[in-house]
């Protein structure tokens, strides 16, 4: 039997749907995922016993978990047991893929501000600035630069994982797929077809991280 | 006499078991430039570190301007402490320029952020650091793209930016090249000669022995002596100083 792509060319408005919302859902992720894993990192990091052993508690056990299984308790789990908090499935994801990919970011970030010398906080120290200041003016912008090409790579595998929220019903790339292929009878085909899809933002992605951080070691040390 | 800056009583400095300060008494003096020498890991870093309070002293009383800022523990709010570290410019054996920022933006951080100046004020007063240190050109130069003299000069003028009423050294020129480290001192030389209160840790005994109007020999955490650069340099009194200076004259 051989391969006939001809048939999926009446689907290909369907195929760049499903990509939109896979995009639009990986882009929330790793937006939120760094709004929550940036401070987790900090949190992490303080002198503070109690306080660090909360954040790396919650890192631990976000890596320690299957995703599928976060999704479910948000998508399932917490609707069954709280009647009355309602998620919409696409919500649900979001959350999910969100938490998960904070808990990476976290690990990523704290990684990046422990490779900054000391005696660069301790010079902000000296000037006056205080310890949150110094943070957002001189370690963390160091810190991002230095683990861009790790942040690059969480996010080309939020674009990967985040097809697990086709399980929830939310039209991603992966569950077009899977509607255009059970509708055609052409598995193979679609599959093969979706697999290019994300490859090509995958490949996109890490080429522009690639770029940017040429360009930051052009401009900076 | 002179006011005293900053008063220092039976200060001890503990690391896991080891002592590096002893009960170290130690005043300065506004107008003085004060040069510690001693061998390494005698606890003359450490010492200085303390004035600032960036290392926190395990026992012992800081003032500075007669006021108590610690007493076996820090006296002082967060952003009372943080006011006090703009009163003492520091400058690190290894420059710490932020690499983030280029040479301007170095300077001109704590004023802006810290010290709430207009940003126009902040960068004329930083030009007129950098050409009191002899790097007008390089104003907007990047620290990745300057030698390591012209790094403490930038370092210097940085800690000058703030407008502190001492300096404190932590070897200044410990990490140059030889080549590089006559500027670093010429730019020193000038700033004691315009009255800057000055703290210099260093191993440079012939421009301790020139700049300094008080030199203390520290060993093993205690201030073994001190005097000036004539008495200590050329009478010595203590068997351990003769040593050390036996060894690096």
């Amino acid at each position: 039997m051989g391969l006939d792509f001809s048939i999926l060319q009446d689907y290909i408005g369907l195929f760049l749907q499903g990509l939109g919302m896979t995009l639009l859902i990986s882009l929330i992720t790793v937006l939120f995922g760094t709004i929550i894993g940036t401070p987790l990192a900090l949190i992490r990091l303080s002198k503070s016993k109690v306080i660090s052993i909360i954040a790396t508690s919650y890192i631990e056990i976000i890596r320690g978990t299957p995703l599928l299984l976060q999704l479910y308790i948000f998508a399932y789990g917490i609707p069954l047991a709280f009647p009355f908090i309602r998620f919409s499935p696409f919500v649900a994801g979001i959350i999910a893929l969100a938490l998960n990919s904070s808990a990476y970011v976290a690990e990523i970030v704290r990684s990046g501000i422990q490779s900054i010398d000391e005696g660069q906080l301790e010079a902000a120290k000296s000037l006056g600035l205080s310890y949150a200041l110094s943070m957002r003016k001189v370690i963390i912008p160091q810190a991002i630069k230095n683990v861009l090409p790790s942040l690059g790579n969480e996010f080309v595998t939020v674009v990967k994982e985040s097809s697990i929220v086709s399980i929830v019903g939310i039209a991603d790339l992966m569950k077009v797929t899977n509607t255009i292929s059970s509708q055609k009878f052409r598995l193979f085909e679609a599959l093969l077809f979706a697999a290019l899809l994300y490859f090509i933002v995958t490949f996109t992605i890490s080429k522009l991280v690639n770029y940017i951080e040429r360009k930051l070691s052009v401009s900076h040390g | 006499m002179a006011n005293k800056l900053i008063e220092i009583n039976n200060l001890n400095k503990v690391f896991g078991n080891l002592k590096v300060l002893k009960n170290v008494n130690f005043d300065v003096y506004e107008g003085e430039v004060v040069v510690i020498i001693g061998p390494s890991g005698s606890g003359k870093s450490t010492l200085l570190k303390c004035l600032n309070l960036l290392q926190l002293p395990t026992s012992g009383q800081i003032s500075y301007h007669d006021e108590l800022i610690f007493n076996n523990k820090c006296l002082l709010s967060h952003s009372k402490l943080q006011n006090i570290r703009t009163k003492m410019g520091f400058v690190f054996q290894q420059f710490n320029l932020f690499n983030n920022l280029n040479v301007m933006e170095n300077l001109t951080l704590s004023p802006i952020n810290v010290l709430k100046r207009n940003k126009e004020d902040a960068i004329n007063k930083s030009l007129e650091l950098l050409k009191k240190v002899g790097l007008s050109d390089k104003a907007y130069a990047h620290p990745k793209n300057l030698s390591g003299g012209q790094k403490q000069r930038v370092a210097i003028a940085r800690a000058l930016a703030i407008n502190p009423s001492v300096m404190l050294f932590d070897e200044p020129t410990s990490a140059l090249d030889p080549e590089n480290i006559k500027e670093v001192l010429e730019v020193m030389r000038n700033l004691a000669l315009s009255g800057m209160t000055m703290v210099i840790v260093t191993h440079e005994m012939a421009f301790a022995k020139e700049i300094g109007t008080r030199v203390i020999f520290m060993d093993e955490g205690m201030i073994v002596e001190e005097g000036t650069p004539n008495d200590l340099f050329n009478h010595p009194k203590m068997e351990r100083t003769k040593k050390f200076l036996n060894a690096v004259l």
